[in-house]
């Protein structure tokens, strides 16, 4: 597609853009280690070390990385059909949970036994994301608020199953049998950090961004994001093109959910096995812009934060909750100017009846919903 | 009692004002003078200039260059307040109503009350009431706006603007939404404004409303004012050439092509809302290939609805329709594009294109799912591209390339994009819903020619508009919808500008 | 009924408190144009500021101060963004709920791991002298700590504010057509940081109430969704100060429901019956608005259905237990219920999440 030099060139100034923010959201933090009392120059020092410092630490924020840029795309997925689904860590727990039922119920052999559960993974982060999804489509509730519900439903739902009916009675804690070993996510080679979701996230990466450039599907999301009246004017079925998107948004989740639960280092799923993902994804999804390829380089910054994070706690005692910080940050100062979604709500200005009264919505009378 | 102004120090006057916007000068040098007791009109074109001099005047935009008086004193007009505090009042196109607000609250807006924090608009709603019986159109102003009629929101504003005490009163573009009786009421209006000593300024691009009440005219033409005219010298083509610069043929004789086949009949089509109010009742007509059917009436009583139900926004509540022979008992936007039909809708920016994606994607939006276009799921470059070469030359869309946002694009240019879209499926029905508002003198020629085109292929047009003149201009027949109905289908040698002004204010013609 | 007794009132009201203030605050802005996603973020930098404050001064004054001021701090970032930059308002409030969440929790590890963990006494109770007597309600309405009552009577305060002065017509003017309210001289911008800082300001009281009147102590994301339950009681209230206090009131109730029955061997008859009516409620309140609600097939159905579970529900007695946990999402679930058996209609102010900028209608 022929790519005007103008818009070339502001997407340029986005990507700059995003840079700028994850170093004044950086700066701000370090200052406020600086407030607290540590070190400010050895802090930065440990927040390199810890994400770059040897191979191996290279090679466990890649680690780290992976899941991220699932989310991360999953939120862009669902973004760019004018939907925030901030429900995702809800949509990976129950991925996961979904995952983890199949592996440890279903007998199979080595290989079958990880697709079936990595399949069911992902049906079950459909499912959930599907709750919302028709709420919306059906109910009109505002998918801010209901994925989110959702969300800290499904924390309680683990919860219960991990101390109830999946859990392992040889154990005290909250967690499950050990998981069977024909379900394992196998490790990348000679690799003892990076795993086989690796791949998966790059292929996910090729594949959204070419779907959503060149497909019929993608462009019916732009057209849906850009202007629904208009999109469903020109024939395009809004409502359901923006199911499908919640739905695959979910579905990437699901996909997160599994992989962690089933290439976890303990072989089994607790508590907490989610680790806050779905959130660091979202922010991975806003930084990226909207872009899949954005995903890579935004999930390599966070997941480096996290990295550096965790070595500044270990060695200067400084709370790894200041990453947390640091990603608010960076969201607020990146929120100035997001290409996607800043047009979305003031483009409702631009309808207008006769008089000039602005439009909410079309004339009265039953609307053909596809 | 002489409307004219003896007096010949102006009540308001502009010198030299300049305003630039990204890109563009709005207004460039622009002087103006008004009087009191004087009805005054700013005549113009779309973009022009007009509206953006007048919200200089009102306090809505700072001028970057030039000078305001204001009874022969110079003034700075900051704000709106400022505007207000001087006495001059604005009545705006686009109506400044909240509309869950009553009347009186909405005059309340921004007043300083007697008592704050308290609001007064008991007291406010007293001064409306006192003011509208003095000028005889009575409001009520604890009515809600949204029950209210166009016409009579219409001069609730108008009644706003004199309670806060304005000496000069600006009117921008009255009668775009009102029928010619509720044009002579306030015509009326105005005239007795005028004899009180006030003085009013009108901002229209119709000639027949300065003919009617205005005593001067001033035109502007890109920005600047280029002529000063008394009424009583003035000559519409004269008035014409001032504004477009050119000898404008005001109005064209309609094509004769003869009808074949019907391609859309309505029977009895009815709409009712949630509330029980009838928006459509009994809708009776057919086009033929090669017909074009108006439809006159001034915006709110219909049009809209009817366009969303033959559409397929809307399910009608009763009532059939026909395309082609066949009927179609339910249909949504996409089963109207298949069937081979196509929709100009009124609203461009709100429905009929995404500003935010370039000329290309909006060229394709109606049929990029079809096999020329895409193969199993997945667009094909080559064909889109070409075809959007094409499409940009025949229209003569002006953008410097085809992946340009069409927010740049002018409204002309953005209308060319929709007619090329809409017009080049070949579509057997075209429904065109005011496809001229808001364009220039240029881009209004190239829609005619384009809808006449369109005709003489034997496609079938339903042509809907506030403009009498464009109707007259190309329509076989005009229908004239007056509060949800069709009162009468006239041919269009029957019909002229008098008669389906009265009908369009519920008369019936003899 | 059982559980439905004096004391599950009185910890309903409490219970509501929180959600009340924040929805209130968030009532004002909405109604400016305002979205706030942020209120959690809001609520927890409130919770802790105060908190804080009163480990280190023993005032709850004080604290409660504290916690208002950095709840009007978060909601100027919010509305410096949103209001000056025309930032779209959601991702900015995703952003002030990511710096609340990430600020408290660093704070809290930084000041509070070393120490030993303070509970702080949770004020005294305002014992209204005569009232606090009338059997049944007295212990409920008069026996309530200052807060409550602050929340109960800013209801009213709000519907007078929004309803019968010159700044509440501001208010709805900049939410339902901005430009009205520009024309008629007023600053749209100001109107909505008002609007903005009234959201924090109520934010940071909710939250030092859930902190320091609720339960004593601080703890890392301890407002566990209670500002998006706000922001449901906003919609659901259908944006008016009392349809909020209807919602926060329920989802103060269900809170107050789950700890009951926490402890309870199995759910008792009366919820049943409560959950059945409301529901039957709910149901034909739904069938009203969609489109097969036009056939009298559909509502002889449902008639005799709402008859069926009624007279199962007062006939049998079922027994159920539900785990803790499920029990705990029980608000959230009924917040999802709540909202999808809204009509589509009505009462959102039309300009909401809308950036303003004046000049744009010229030209």
């Amino acid at each position: 597609m022929n790519v005007d030099r103008s818009v070339l060139r502001q997407r340029a100034w986005t990507g700059l853009y995003s840079v700028a923010a994850v170093v004044v959201g950086l700066v701000i933090s370090f200052a406020a280690i600086g407030l607290s009392g540590s070190p400010i120059g050895e802090s930065i020092r440990q927040l390199f070390e810890g994400a770059l410092g040897s191979s191996g630490q290279l090679a466990a924020t890649v680690a780290r990385m992976v899941p991220l840029v699932l989310v991360g795309l999953g939120w862009i997925v669902a973004a760019r059909s004018a939907i925030f689904n901030i429900g995702l860590d809800g949509q990976i727990i129950v991925g996961g949970i979904c995952a983890t039922a199949t592996a440890l119920y279903v007998d199979a052999p080595t290989g079958v036994a990880l697709v079936l559960a990595m399949a069911a993974g992902i049906v079950g982060g459909v499912l959930w994301a599907g709750i919302a999804a028709m709420l919306l489509a059906r109910r009109h509730v505002n998918e801010i608020i209901s994925t989110l519900m959702l969300s800290l439903i499904a924390v309680q739902i683990l919860g219960w199953l991990l101390s109830g009916p999946l859990k392992d009675p040889s154990q005290t804690r909250s967690q499950t049998e050990t998981l069977p070993s024909e379900s394992f996510l196998p490790y990348l080679g000679n690799s003892d950090v990076l795993k086989w979701d690796l791949p998966l996230a790059l292929l996910a990466v090729v594949m959204l961004s070419v779907v959503l450039s060149r497909s019929g599907f993608g462009f019916r999301m732009r057209l849906v994001s850009g202007n629904e009246s208009a999109a469903h004017r020109a024939g395009v079925r809004t409502t359901r093109v923006r199911v499908q998107a919640f739905l695959i948004s979910g579905s990437l989740a699901g996909l997160v959910g599994a992989s962690l639960v089933l290439g976890s280092r303990t072989h089994t799923t607790a508590e907490g096995f989610y680790e806050g993902f779905g959130f660091d994804g979202i922010v991975v999804g806003l930084l990226a812009r909207g872009s899949p390829w954005g995903t890579l380089p935004a999930a390599f910054l966070i997941a480096a934060l996290h990295q550096g994070g965790g070595l500044m706690q270990a060695v200067l005692g400084v709370p790894s909750q200041l990453v947390l910080f640091t990603q608010g940050a960076v969201v607020v100062l990146v929120a100035i100017s997001d290409p996607l979604t800043s047009r979305i709500r003031s483009r409702r200005a631009d309808a207008r009846d006769a008089s000039g009264v602005p439009l909410a919505m079309g004339p009265a009378g039953t609307a053909n919903v596809d | 009692m002489s409307r004219e102004a003896e007096v010949p120090e102006p009540l308001f006057r502009l010198s030299g004002i300049s305003k630039r916007f990204p890109g563009i000068w709005a207004c460039r040098d622009a002087s103006f003078e008004a009087f009191a007791g004087e009805i005054v009109g700013i005549l113009g074109e779309n973009g022009a200039g007009k509206s953006t001099l007048m919200n200089i005047a009102t306090g809505l935009l700072r001028p970057d260059g030039g000078q305001i008086e204001f009874e022969g004193h110079p003034v700075t007009i900051r704000s709106p307040m400022d505007a207000r505090r001087l006495g001059i009042g604005m009545v705006h196109q686009h109506f400044m109503l909240v509309p869950t607000m009553t009347v009186a609250e909405n005059a309340a807006i921004g007043a300083r009350p007697r008592r704050p924090p308290l609001s007064d608009v008991r007291r406010v709603a007293a001064h409306l009431r006192e003011v509208s019986e003095r000028y005889g159109f009575p409001i009520d102003p604890n009515a809600r706006i949204e029950d209210l009629s166009v016409g009579a929101r219409q001069r609730v504003e108008i009644l706003r603007v004199l309670a806060q005490g304005a000496k000069l009163v600006i009117l921008d573009e009255p009668t775009s939404v009102l029928t010619p009786q509720e044009w002579d009421d306030l015509s009326g209006i105005l005239l007795a404004l005028a004899a009180e000593g006030k003085g009013i300024i009108l901002i229209t691009h119709k000639f027949d409303e300065l003919f009617a009440v205005a005593d001067r005219c001033v035109v502007m033409r890109d920005g600047q004012t280029i002529g000063n005219v008394a009424m009583k010298d003035a000559t519409k083509p004269a008035l014409a050439r001032m504004m477009v610069g050119r000898d404008l043929v005001l109005r064209v004789e309609p094509v004769h092509v003869d009808p074949g086949e019907p391609v859309l009949s309505v029977s009895d089509i009815c709409l009712t809302d949630d509330t029980g109010r009838q928006l459509l009742d009994k809708i009776n007509f057919e086009i033929r290939e090669g017909e074009i059917l108006g439809v006159a009436g001034v915006d709110g009583n219909g049009q809209d609805e009817l366009v969303a139900v033959l559409s397929g926004l809307i399910s009608a509540t009763d009532g059939e329709i026909h395309f082609k022979g066949s009927p179609v008992p339910q249909f949504s936007p996409r089963d109207f594009v298949e069937m081979g039909a196509a929709v100009i809708p009124a609203d461009r920016h709100g429905q009929g294109v995404v500003l935010d994606l370039s000329v290309e994607d909006n060229l394709m939006m109606s049929d990029f799912w079809t096999d020329a276009f895409s193969k199993r799921g997945w667009l094909r470059r080559a064909p889109i591209h070409d075809r959007t070469r094409r499409l940009i030359s025949e229209f003569n869309i002006r953008t410097p390339n085809a992946a340009v946002l069409l927010r740049q694009l002018s409204g002309g240019n953005q209308q060319r994009v929709v007619l090329a879209r809409e017009l080049d499926r070949h579509p057997k029905l075209l429904i065109a819903a005011q496809p001229t508002r808001g364009l220039d003198v240029g881009a209004v020629e190239f829609v005619y020619e384009r809808i006449t085109q369109h005709k003489q292929c034997g496609g079938a047009t339903l042509l809907i508009s506030t403009e009498l003149d464009e109707i007259l201009s190309l329509a076989d027949r005009v229908a004239v919808m007056v509060g949800g109905r069709v009162l009468q289908i006239l041919d269009i040698h029957d019909a002229d500008a008098e008669r389906l002004g009265l009908l369009m204010a519920g008369g019936r013609s003899a | 009924m059982a559980p439905f007794d004096e004391s599950f009132f009185f910890t309903a009201l409490v219970l509501m408190t929180p959600i009340l203030l924040v929805a209130l605050g968030e009532l004002i802005a909405e109604r400016t144009g305002v979205i706030n996603v942020g209120l959690e973020g809001m609520m927890l930098v409130g919770a802790f500021f105060s908190y804080w404050m009163v480990t280190e001064v023993d005032s709850h004054v004080l604290g409660l101060l504290a916690g208002v001021g950095a709840g009007v701090a978060a909601a100027a970032v919010m509305a410096l963004l949103s209001i000056n930059a025309r930032a779209d308002q959601i991702i900015v409030g995703i952003g002030i709920w990511i710096l609340g969440l990430g600020l408290t929790s660093f704070l809290f590890t930084e000041v509070f791991a070393s120490r030993s963990q303070i509970v702080v006494s949770v004020p005294d109770p305002i014992n209204i002298p005569v009232l606090r007597e009338i059997p049944g309600v007295g212990h409920v309405l008069f026996e309530q700590t200052a807060l409550v009552y602050v929340a109960i009577l800013l209801v009213p305060a709000v519907w007078f504010v929004l309803y019968r002065t010159t700044w509440g017509l501001a208010v709805r003017a900049a939410g339902d057509l901005p430009a009205a309210a520009a024309t008629g001289g007023l600053s749209v911008r100001w109107i909505r940081w008002l609007g903005t800082l009234c959201a924090g300001a109520l934010s940071g009281a909710g939250g030092a109430f859930l902190a320091l009147g609720q339960v004593g102590i601080f703890q890392p994301e301890m407002t566990a969704g209670r500002g998006f339950l706000a922001l449901a009681a906003v919609i659901f209230g259908r944006w008016s100060p009392i349809g909020v206090m209807g919602a926060s009131f329920l989802f103060g109730a269900s809170q107050a429901l789950q700890l009951r029955l926490q402890g309870l061997p199995q759910v008792p008859r009366s919820v049943w019956i409560v959950a059945g009516a409301l529901f039957v409620v709910f149901a034909l309140n739904v069938l009203r608005q969609t489109s097969s609600g036009r056939k009298r097939s559909s509502w002889a159905l449902a008639i005799v259905a709402a008859v069926v579970v009624v007279g199962a529900l007062f006939t049998t007695e079922p027994s159920v237990s539900l785990p803790s946990q499920l029990w705990i999402a029980t608000p959230y679930l009924i917040t999802i219920v709540a909202l999808a058996g809204l009509s589509r209609r009505g009462g959102t102010p039309a300009y909401l999440g809308i950036p303003w900028s004046a000049g744009e209608d010229a030209v």
